[in-house]
């Protein structure tokens, strides 16, 4: 299973003038890959993992998902009932914005998740309390997330994200504000997700420490994947 | 559909995530659904406590002959009926009212004589009880009575049972109870053998209704058979006329429960969406996090409506309960005025359908408050939340502004025109007023802060300023409140003002109608003066301090479904007619008219009905037959609200075949102390007599008067009051809770050395911003609510009630809602503003 962007671009209007945001990106993450987006702000990252989530409409090319059959699906045609099982089904999302429930714990945020799709408490709780598990909260998910530290808060939304059991995984800026450990909790648990739950991850960042720790690191500048770099030579990258 | 476990779920982790916002939706739909239920129990008490008296008195009779004349007709015309093809039983009754007194306390009774013919139809409960009734040589009395008079269970006390002028010393046998007696138990009357109930009112062999019980199918035949035989002195009907006849005069006291009930619901919505507001941002983001992850919008409003559903239901229990309890603090007696021509229960029945209703208000006012951030699912919300620039927070878009105050121009001229156009339908166009009131809110409390941020101030710390920022921000919580402001105290002025109006015009009739005598003597109880008194003018004419004493002559008569008070003046009254309450015609000609004889007014809706005006003839049944009389002027309805007639005294004896009167005035001679006069006529009646009327100066009648007025308009005054102070209760609260939730904005500003002195100022113009504008508001469009409530007063009901603004009556409930808010604020305000430094540095979720 593979999510396949070929000639991607995206073009938004400024007051009258039409700026280009994405011109001509292809890339592709398979199962198992994850792979890091890394640019300097304004370059295009976060518009480029909405339209891989099928967000954001391209103006040019195509978003597809090739599914274990070989089937592709335009992701960039899903509309209504198509698009809310692709994000139900085959999609998670980390965003920057974590939507965390106040007043509850960890657990209560992650079953929030999973009540809605259909599953009975006792069985959304026991899941819950398997995935922030994974996600190394196994001692803290009874904690009310106000009281949790920025990093665990992130990684009771990386539980939610994985709450549908997906096969792609969208994060943008996952360590984002996080310090040195804790930002490497969450790596850690983006590279187990792809390596030991074959997930195909795409992560946006800023973070060289983010970006070391993708298989493959990929460079955007004005709208224009770079190139491809090994996770070193993207570490420079940023720097400058 | 997610399974109901899971809805559950997910109803006890939203509950628990914002519990303040949980405890205030139920606290709100509490109090909207607690006036909610009140009110429809104060509607429905009335029709069924008279209901179930009538039932158990009636049984299972379908027909009725009611005597046209207060003296009732022979009995024996009961064995004529009893022999008419078809009636299967036939009862004769004597209804008087009348006052049980023990000590210093009277309470008025429908004394109530009956025969074992009523156990044939099932009726005064029937079997043992009514075999006691008519066997026991005392007096029998229901709970409610022996309660009011003060009378012990045990002991045999002995009351006087007043009637007609005559009193009678009674033992009473027995306090009857729920279980013995049911819904008797509860009603204002007094049951007691037919022949011991004439004697006690002077009727010897004299009844006044006959209930008829006809066989299967013939009841058109049997009808038609008794209206042959009743002639002009019984009127024919079905029991249910009786209450026909009661819903009638019941109506507007209805009509302005029903509006209150309104308002109830419109305050409640407004709190419960005021709670709503506290956690809107949460709100949308959890929609959007369900739409994140491909939640289909019928499960994610499903996920948002059942917990809203469930805090409905739970509030709606709860607020049935706060209804209940309002009912008995302060809507608890029935109108005393209906008293005077209907028996009434003190029964509060708490029927299922009341239950059923105040439930589903509750749902309604949670649901609905709930629902708003359900408009997020238009489109794709998550596209949206990403194209969106920042978070939409609480702001209130201008867009949304324009649109809402486009529907209150629109509500606010609907309401205008069916007030002008069909008076009949205003308590309708006064919830469109309140709503459109409701819906220029945003528009008006944006301008508020426009003018606050543009006003030129010394206010060189920028208070003024950092609030007007603060309201900005918070836009939709802010209106919230100001809209729940606006529309307790729109109710309160709105209602209250028409009452004031319709007491004070009650209070101007009565003083006229009573001007012409110095001294009046009437039954007691009897404050229309309606019952026949075993006295004669002429008997009082001679004393050293009477200067005239005349005979007035008074009664009801069935026209339609209005019982219609008819006013029997003498010829030399003076006025004759009251002239504040004449609304068509010439005083002096009408009076000259009504002197003359064969003529009578009319109070305007009774013309209406009829399609009659000044210098018509106009019909009138008897019981000497159909009487033509000229229709000399049009009146108010004189206080009463199915009608009055004022017609001479001479026509309506001579009608009515009745030479007794209802009242005797006394003008004293010029110089005579009042109070002499009084002792000089008992001692001229002697004990026994005297004892039986009261005499009363004019004044003292007022007095009287002006109470029975004052107490049936009571509950509207308060449940104002309770639906104001509840409300700057609730406002308090949430205007706390609001202070509360910033407590790390409170830390950081105390961080950057922002004094307390000025934080405390902030809260405070804040505090007054909101609820000054609503109040401001709320009062204007009251006062634009009471001019239309008092044009529906006189032009539908055509109660005296001339309209006048009292700005102190306006400015009342505004000061009782600032006040109570302001007070509830106070301390969590103070403790807010005080909160620790760490505070400002906790992340935010």
């Amino acid at each position: 299973m593979t999510l396949l962007l070929e000639a991607v671009g995206h073009d938004h209007r400024d007051g009258d003038q039409l700026l280009h945001a994405l011109n001509d990106i292809s890339l592709t993450v398979d199962r198992g890959q994850l792979i890091a987006l890394v640019g300097p702000s304004g370059a295009g990252k976060s518009t480029l993992l909405s339209i891989a989530a099928g967000i954001l409409v391209p103006t040019r090319g195509t978003v597809t998902w090739i599914e274990r059959d070989g089937a592709p699906i335009d992701i960039s045609a899903l509309q209504g009932r198509e698009q809310r099982w692709w994000r139900r089904e085959r999609l998670g999302m980390l965003v920057q914005e974590t939507r965390l429930i106040s007043g509850v714990d960890a657990v209560a945020n992650v079953e929030s998740r999973l009540l809605g799709s259909g599953i009975r408490p006792s069985a959304a709780r026991r899941r819950a309390e398997l995935l922030l598990g994974d996600v190394g909260l196994g001692k803290r998910m009874r904690v009310h997330v106000q009281r949790l530290s920025g990093g665990e808060r992130r990684r009771v939304a990386l539980a939610q994200a994985l709450a549908a059991d997906p096969v792609l995984l969208l994060a943008d800026e996952p360590t984002v504000s996080l310090d040195g450990d804790a930002g490497r909790l969450v790596l850690d648990v983006l590279r187990a997700q792809a390596r030991d739950h074959g997930r195909a991850v795409l992560m946006v960042t800023h973070d060289p420490a983010a970006a070391a720790a993708a298989d493959h690191t990929l460079t955007l500048r004005d709208g224009r994947l770079q190139a491809e770099a090994p996770p070193r030579a993207a570490q420079g990258s940023l720097r400058s | 559909m997610i399974p109901l476990s899971s809805l559950l779920r997910f109803a006890v982790i939203e509950w628990s995530s914002a519990r303040l916002r949980t405890v205030f939706t139920l606290l709100a739909g509490v109090m909207g659904v607690g006036i909610i239920c009140a009110m429809l129990i104060s509607m429905t008490s009335i029709s069924a406590g008279a209901r179930e008296i009538m039932t158990s008195i009636a049984g299972t009779a379908q027909l009725q002959l009611t005597a046209r004349s207060a003296d009732g007709v022979d009995e024996r015309l009961v064995t004529r009926i009893r022999a008419v093809p078809g009636v299967v039983t036939a009862a004769p009754l004597l209804e008087q009212r009348a006052t049980i007194r023990y000590g210093d306390r009277r309470v008025g009774v429908q004394l109530v004589g009956v025969t074992a013919a009523v156990g044939d139809l099932d009726g005064i409960t029937s079997g043992p009880l009514l075999t006691g009734l008519l066997s026991v040589p005392q007096l029998f009395l229901p709970r409610a009575v022996a309660d009011a008079a003060g009378v012990p269970d045990r002991g045999e006390p002995v009351v006087r049972v007043e009637t007609r002028g005559l009193t009678h010393a009674v033992a009473v046998s027995d306090v009857l109870d729920e279980p013995v007696l049911g819904p008797l138990a509860a009603a204002h009357i007094a049951g007691t053998p037919l022949a011991r109930a004439q004697a006690w009112a002077g009727l010897p062999h004299r009844v006044s209704r006959i209930l008829v019980r006809a066989a299967p199918g013939q009841e058109a035949a049997v009808r038609t058979h008794l209206e042959r035989l009743a002639g002009d002195a019984l009127q024919v009907g079905t029991v249910d006329d009786e209450l026909a006849l009661l819903r009638r005069a019941s109506a507007p006291n209805d009509q302005a429960t029903g509006l209150f009930a309104a308002i109830g619901l419109l305050v409640g919505l407004l709190l419960s969406w005021m709670a709503a507001a506290l956690t809107l941002p949460e709100r949308r983001r959890a929609i959007i996090a369900h739409a994140e992850h491909g939640l289909p919008r019928s499960r994610i409003a499903q996920t948002i409506l059942f917990p809203a559903l469930l805090l409905g239901l739970i509030s709606g229990a709860l607020g049935v309960g706060a209804g209940v309890l309002l009912t008995h603090a302060a809507a608890h007696d029935a109108p005393g005025y209906l008293a005077f021509a209907w028996p009434l229960s003190s029964s509060q029945p708490l029927t299922p359908a009341i239950v059923a209703a105040s439930i589903a208000a509750g749902v309604l006012i949670s649901v609905l408050a709930a629902a708003l951030p359900l408009l997020e699912l238009r489109g794709d919300p998550v596209r949206r939340a990403l194209e969106a620039d920042h978070d939409p927070g609480e702001t209130i878009a201008p867009t949304l502004q324009k649109r809402f105050s486009g529907l209150s121009v629109v509500a606010i001229a609907a309401a205008a025109i069916i007030a002008i156009a069909a008076p009949s339908l205003t308590v309708l166009a006064v919830v469109l007023l309140a709503l459109g009131t409701l819906a220029l809110i945003p528009a008006l409390f944006c301008a508020m802060l426009a003018i606050v941020a543009a006003w030129p101030r010394r206010d060189r710390e920028g208070v003024s300023l950092e609030a007007v920022r603060e309201l900005r921000s918070t836009g939709v919580r802010a209106v919230a409140l100001c809209a729940t402001a606006a529309i307790a105290v729109f109710g309160a002025v709105a209602v209250d003002g028409a009452r004031m109006n319709l007491l004070n015009g009650l209070y101007e009739d009565y003083e006229q109608y009573t001007a012409s005598g110095d001294i009046w003597i009437t039954g007691h109880g009897d404050d229309l003066a309606l019952q026949p008194l075993l006295l004669r003018s002429d008997q009082l004419a001679d004393l050293p301090g009477v200067a005239t004493a005349r005979a007035y002559g008074g009664g009801f008569t069935d026209i339609g479904d209005r019982r219609v008070w008819i006013q029997a003046r003498d010829a030399a009254d003076s006025p004759i007619i009251p002239p504040s309450q004449l609304q068509r015609g010439d005083l002096a000609h009408a009076s000259a008219q009504l002197r003359a004889g064969g003529a009578i007014t009319l109070s305007r809706q009774l013309a209406d009905s009829a399609g009659v005006t000044v210098g018509d003839p106009y019909p009138l049944q008897t019981p000497t037959g159909r009487r033509v009389y000229t229709v000399a002027a049009l009146t108010t309805n004189l206080g009463w609200g199915p009608g009055a007639i004022i017609m001479p005294r001479r026509d309506y004896a001579e009608a009515w075949q009745t030479a007794s009167p209802t009242a005797i005035e006394i003008l004293t001679r010029p110089g005579t102390a009042p109070q002499h006069v009084i002792a000089e006529i008992r001692d001229t009646l002697g004990p026994e007599l005297a004892a039986g009327v009261r005499i009363q100066t004019a004044a003292q009648r007022n007095a009287a008067a002006n109470d029975v007025a004052r107490a049936g308009l009571a509950r509207l005054r308060q449940i104002a009051i309770i639906l104001v102070a509840g409300a700057g209760l609730a406002l308090g609260a949430a205007l706390a809770t609001t202070i509360w939730q910033r407590r790390p904005t409170w830390a950081a500003r105390a961080f950057h050395a922002f004094p307390r002195r000025l934080a405390a100022r902030l809260i405070l113009l804040e505090g007054l911003l909101i609820l000054g504008t609503g109040c401001l508001v709320g009062a204007l469009a009251g006062l634009a609510g009471h001019w239309m409530l008092g044009r529906w007063l006189e032009a539908t009901t055509g109660y005296p009630a001339p309209f006048s603004i009292a700005p102190v009556s306006a400015a009342v409930p505004c000061a009782i809602l600032l006040l109570i808010a302001l007070i509830v604020t106070a301390i969590p305000a103070d403790r807010a503003i005080r909160a620790p430094l760490k505070l400002a540095l906790e992340p935010d979720n």
